[in-house]
């Protein structure tokens, strides 16, 4: 029993908000409060699932029968739960000393777009929503499985963010789902807005510099991990979800991978491979052959080389730094630019800057071709996150060549690969050689660093 | 205390580090190196260095070259330092040139720089100058891209594949100035005109230039080191006269020593070939006579550089390392082998196949 | 058949270059190299494969759990100080070597005090990772450069100048009694990776013992690779005038058509990635051997621990640059070959003390 006097008690600070709306409904002998956000909810709803019926009732039947036999629509008994309801979209009745809230939040973020962040071509190219429910729907129409299982949570203290945990009982890992959780049960913010935000809050390093956990908008590339026995975790208003633990194949690896015959799928991620030794090596390779080794190059090439540099005025490591500072300010003008003035920033930037700077005698031609291919290579990467965190390993290996030339370069790539190695993602292994261990899609995944 | 650490240590690096920092365009790389007889002391050191240019086109080659006289090659070398302005940058010296006068006397001491001196190649190309290193370096092909360039693509067979030009390494004429059993040799590089011709094969002991063998012996003596196809055999065996065109070369030796009667070699040689030029013979005729002559007179050239060699106690084809290798007798076998070459007797067996007549028969 | 195991004895079998294992017998090629290799690889074969045997019979702990649980600590400790010393001591003279062959081929106007340090911090880096990191880096590193050597092997053997009647001549030299001092060192290949058997994921044991018949074949292998081939290159006379005799063999290796002309060149980015390896996989396991004999105790936490071997990598970095601030290279040619004896010897005496008190163990049960 809630009495009216309580009730708008509770509702009173909301009552300030110009969108927060009370209507008053008679018809005949009954007399009910209604209380919504006029912002949150569709009006549709209280006219189709109030209004009307209050109208067509029949003598017999209470309103409040008619309410409790209403889908999504219960009683409310403590009085306490009431505001946090109304913020959820719900449309609050008082009848007659019961109160009842009907979910009537008008969704406007279920679109199912198209992927544009991990585009593919022949696979499937619809990606994830800005709605939970949405997301959850897309997932299960995927991977019908009684075992996947699904838990909620809320995370924020005044985001009341909606969390769902994904797995598939039986193929996860107990220690590795404890670990989850326990990690997410520490959390204790504010707010809650991005993937990476609660990456790095259920990360305990701090220091740390490339992705544990995958970022997907991808129904399929979530099916995948789901039955590899991995953990999806989706928040709700983002078209994303985030899987663990991950390995550093998956960044590697794209969706269009399997829908491909083997040689071409596997050729692809050796190229990928290779393509990443290129982004992170060739800068640092440039300095250590400009100035610490040039005989290793046969000496037509080294002439060249020495031919191109003739007019420059400064040493290799200037050079380098110039121009990977031009094509890193490139790609973040150009990502955060509107497209129609991003592309003219990047012609100008990329032709025209190019061009003049190495006819101006700044910067040598052979750099050119250095700094368009570390930024082309790089893109190949599939997922940004990896792509991201290789242009910043880059920057340590031109330190090491510029203090000790090719050999800094060997053992900074020994370093690198020591520190991937060492590097665990929930527990399990991040970067090694998976060799003979299960595949869901029957696909054979070797690695190779 | 841990970041502390992480900069005191890269503060480190920058104090310590950078001593090998020389930019590639404040280094003049060497591409050639040529040692001579020296006038007054005792060699002459000519260096060939490229001078890079933004735009590389055939016959633009620039090159710089410096020369000084010095006791030893490092003292020349030392004094060159001072006359440039850039770092003189040895790693990339591809060839070197021995003037003839020079390898008339005491080459294994010559070479001791190269082989001992860190940064230069093992796999550089040795060559014998005529007259002098001097006057092979001076030239610079019309074609040439790059100074040098045409003498590295000819020796190795990137560009022409001529079977008149042997290629030496100087890892491969340290070892044969050492082993027992194996001498070295060098290819003769000599100007003509406005080009070079390098048709000509160096023979030494292990100290001094012994025979110098002519273009045709030259060819010879390649097909028999390398075992290289892909050359010429010019047939004139009454009545046949015609110009064998040798596609595939297989041969292989055994030294015999029979307890009665004097020692010999024993040369199998398998050779395929077609005829390339010719007005006597006939695609109806019996090939077995055709085969014939070309055996005849490959046989005929073969044992003659072999004689000639032996003449001279020479051994660039390692007869003396195979005997040593093919008998178990441990340090008397080097004494027993030198008492054989003299009258060591070769027999040469050559069976040519003619795979065809040419495009016409 | 485990790979990580297989990994280490591979670790241990290529260094063998670095450690001037080549040399030492190019240097006796006429006095019993031959016969003291074969020698060598019974011998050696003989003591890993009693090893383990012995290790088998544990089901998959390391040899200092083994240690812990059967051998008394009178001889427990001692054990593990001199493990510890020849192990570090190991990974010390290839950082040395390579760093003085770094500063000779890649950079030679560069202060070999650079080098040094450079290696010394990515190798004591390395040193502290977690044993998992090592054996995972080890396994993608080693199916990296093994085929990379084995081109290079390729590319030397298949070279027209080859001269097989070089090699050929060594066949004189089969029957002459070998020197003792050669079998120690020659022992190497086969039971180098002894000390590394502190890793537990080395430890597990699978099916049967594969490693048996792989040893002796694998360590002839690669000692005839990098014995032989170095005749066929500089012949039997000029093969022993060069210090560093793989490098110039690996310097006598064009390349033709590649990228890269000069074959050194990928010879030594596969010998600094090996020789890295190696430092760190011998400087933890000399770490895990002091810690477990000497300096931790079970009762301590985890911090602590990582503290102590924090330390003591840290004092054999420091032990490790004054070695090669002071040593030249005849001094390092000399320490190797006494550093052979010497890890001989301790690796023979921990194969009976742990052989012997395994199978003691056993008849008790």
């Amino acid at each position: 029993m809630i009495t009216i006097g309580e009730l708008s008690r509770t509702v009173k600070k909301a009552m300030d908000s110009s969108d927060f709306k009370t209507a008053r409904l008679q018809h005949k002998h009954e007399e009910l409060l209604v209380y919504y956000y006029e912002s949150l909810c569709d009006l549709k709803v209280l006219r189709e699932r109030i209004s009307a019926p209050l109208v067509k009732r029949s003598e017999e039947q209470t309103f409040t029968e008619v309410l409790q036999s209403e889908l999504g629509c219960e009683e409310v008994h403590d009085v306490s739960e009431v505001v946090e309801k109304l913020l959820r979209g719900c449309i609050v009745i008082y009848v007659k000393d019961h109160v009842f809230v009907l979910q009537a939040l008008k969704v406007l973020t279920d679109q199912v777009r198209e992927a544009t962040v991990e585009a593919s071509i022949e696979g499937p190219h619809y990606c994830l929503t800005e709605n939970l429910h949405m997301n959850l729907n897309l997932i299960r129409q995927r991977y019908p499985s009684k075992d996947l299982t699904a838990k909620e949570k809320v995370l924020g203290r005044i985001s009341n963010t909606k969390l769902i945990l994904l797995y598939h009982e039986g193929l996860v890992q107990a220690e590795v789902l404890a670990h989850i959780e326990q990690q997410l049960s520490r959390i204790d913010v504010d707010l809650i807005q991005s993937h990476g935000q609660l990456e790095a809050l259920m990360t305990k390093k701090k220091y740390r510099l490339f992705p544990l956990m995958l970022n997907t908008e991808r129904p399929d590339r979530i099916a995948l991990n789901l039955a590899q026995g991995k953990v999806v975790i989706l928040l709700d208003g983002i078209p994303s979800a985030l899987i663990a633990p991950a390995v550093f194949y998956d960044f590697i690896s794209a969706v269009d991978d399997t829908t491909q015959s083997f040689f071409v799928s596997h050729s692809i991620v050796l190229l990928r491979y290779m393509a990443l030794l290129i982004t992170i090596t060739l800068p640092a390779l440039y300095i250590a052959i400009v100035s610490y080794n040039p005989e290793i190059f046969r000496v037509q090439l080294a002439v060249s080389i020495a031919g191109s540099r003739a007019s420059v005025p400064y040493p290799s490591f200037v050079e380098v730094f110039i121009m990977m500072f031009i094509i890193e300010t490139l790609i973040e003008a150009s990502i955060r630019l509107p497209k129609y003035i991003g592309q003219a920033a990047t012609t100008v930037g990329g032709l025209i800057l190019g061009q003049a700077a190495q006819q101006a005698g700044l910067v040598s031609s052979i750099m050119i071709i250095v700094t368009s291919m570390v930024a082309i290579v790089n893109f190949v990467i599939p997922i940004n996150a990896m792509s991201y965190a290789m242009r910043v390993v880059k920057y340590p290996f031109i330190l090491l060549s510029m203090f000790f030339g090719i050999t800094g370069i060997i053992v900074a790539l020994f370093c690198f690969s020591m520190y991937l190695a060492n590097m665990e993602s929930f527990g399990q292994p991040y970067f090694k050689l998976f060799v003979g261990e299960k595949s869901a899609t029957g696909y054979k995944h070797k690695e190779t660093s | 205390m841990k970041k502390l650490m992480i900069i005191m240590l890269f503060l480190l690096l920058i104090n310590i580090s950078g001593c090998g920092f020389k930019d590639i365009d404040k280094r003049f790389l060497v591409v050639a190196i040529g040692v001579d007889k020296g006038e007054v002391k005792k060699y002459n050191v000519t260096l060939k260095l490229i001078i890079p240019t933004a735009l590389v086109s055939p016959g633009q080659s620039k090159y710089q070259l410096i020369h000084y006289e010095g006791d030893s090659i490092s003292e020349a070398i030392e004094y060159l330092r001072s006359e440039i302005d850039k770092q003189l940058d040895l790693g990339h010296a591809k060839i070197t040139i021995i003037g003839e006068a020079l390898a008339q006397d005491q080459i294994s001491n010559h070479f001791d720089w190269f082989i001992r001196r860190r940064g230069i190649q093992r796999i550089e190309y040795v060559a014998l100058g005529q007259p002098s290193a001097k006057d092979i370096l001076s030239l610079s092909q019309q074609s040439e891209r790059l100074a040098g360039n045409s003498l590295i693509l000819s020796f190795g067979h990137e560009g022409t594949e001529s079977s008149f030009i042997v290629t030496e390494y100087l890892y491969d004429f340290y070892e044969r100035l050492l082993e027992k059993g194996k001498d070295p040799f060098m290819p003769v590089i000599r100007v003509r005109g406005d080009t070079y011709e390098i048709n000509k094969a160096a023979l030494f002991d292990k100290e001094q230039v012994k025979l110098m063998l002519d273009p045709n012996d030259t060819r010879m003596f390649k097909a028999l080191l390398m075992k290289k196809s892909n050359f010429e055999v010019r047939v004139k065996e009454d009545p046949l006269e015609y110009t064998l065109s040798v596609q595939h070369l297989r041969y292989h030796f055994k030294i015999v020593t029979p307890s009665n009667g004097d020692p010999y070699l024993q040369l199998d040689m398998k050779v395929k070939g077609i005829a390339e030029e010719s007005d006597t013979i006939q695609f109806h005729e019996s090939w077995n006579e055709i085969e014939r002559a070309a055996e005849q007179s490959l046989e005929r050239s073969i044992k003659q550089l072999l004689e000639k060699m032996s003449a001279q106690q020479l051994d660039p084809l390692g007869f003396g390392l195979r005997y040593m290798a093919t008998r178990h007798d441990g340090e008397k076998e080097w004494e027993d082998w030198q008492s054989i070459y003299p009258k060591l007797q070769f027999r040469v067996n050559v069976k040519v196949t003619l795979e065809g007549t040419g495009e016409i028969n | 058949m485990n790979h990580y195991r297989l990994g280490l004895i591979g670790i241990a079998m290529l260094i063998t270059p670095i450690v001037y294992l080549p040399r030492f017998f190019i240097e006796a090629r006429f006095t019993g190299a031959i016969p003291a290799i074969i020698l060598a690889a019974m011998t050696g074969s003989l003591i890993s494969i009693w090893f383990l045997h012995s290790m088998k019979q544990s089901r998959g702990l390391t040899v200092l759990e083994v240690i812990k649980k059967q051998v008394p600590s009178y001889l427990g400790w001692p054990l593990h100080v001199c493990m510890s010393i020849t192990g570090y001591v190991g990974g010390a003279l290839v950082l040395i070597t390579m760093s003085s062959v770094t500063m000779r081929f890649i950079n030679p106007t560069m202060d070999i005090h650079v080098l040094l340090l450079c290696f010394l911090l990515a190798g004591g880096w390395s040193a502290l990772r977690s044993s998992r990191a090592l054996m995972f880096g080890m396994e993608y590193w080693i199916l990296l450069c093994v085929p990379l050597l084995f081109f290079l092997w390729f590319k030397s053997v298949s070279n027209t100048m080859f001269d097989w009647d070089a090699v050929l001549m060594l066949t004189d030299y089969v029957k002459i009694t070998p020197s003792w001092q050669l079998i120690f060192v020659g022992s190497f290949i086969f039971t180098g990776f002894i000390s590394f058997y502190v890793f537990k994921e080395a430890a597990k044991w699978q099916a049967s013992i594969h490693e048996a018949w792989m040893i002796p074949l694998a360590g002839v292998i690669v000692f005839c690779g990098f014995f032989f081939i170095p005749f066929g290159v500089h012949g039997t006379q000029a093969v022993e005038h060069y210090n560093y005799i793989w490098m110039n063999t690996a310097d006598s290796i064009q390349l033709k058509h590649g990228m890269i002309e000069r074959g050194v060149f990928i010879y030594l980015a596969v010998y600094m990635i090996i020789s890295l390896l190696f430092i760190s996989i011998s400087w933890y396991s000399a770490a895990a051997w002091l810690m477990n004999g000497v300096l931790a105790s079970a009762a301590y936490s985890p911090k602590k621990t990582r503290r102590i071997q924090q330390l003591v990598v840290v004092v054999m970095t420091v032990v490790a640059f004054a070695g090669g601030h002071y040593m030249n290279e005849q001094q390092l040619f000399l320490f190797t070959k006494y550093w052979f004896f010497a890890r001989f010897i301790v690796d023979v005496i921990l194969v009976w003390i742990v052989g012997s008190a395994v199978k003691r163990s056993k008849l008790s049960l």
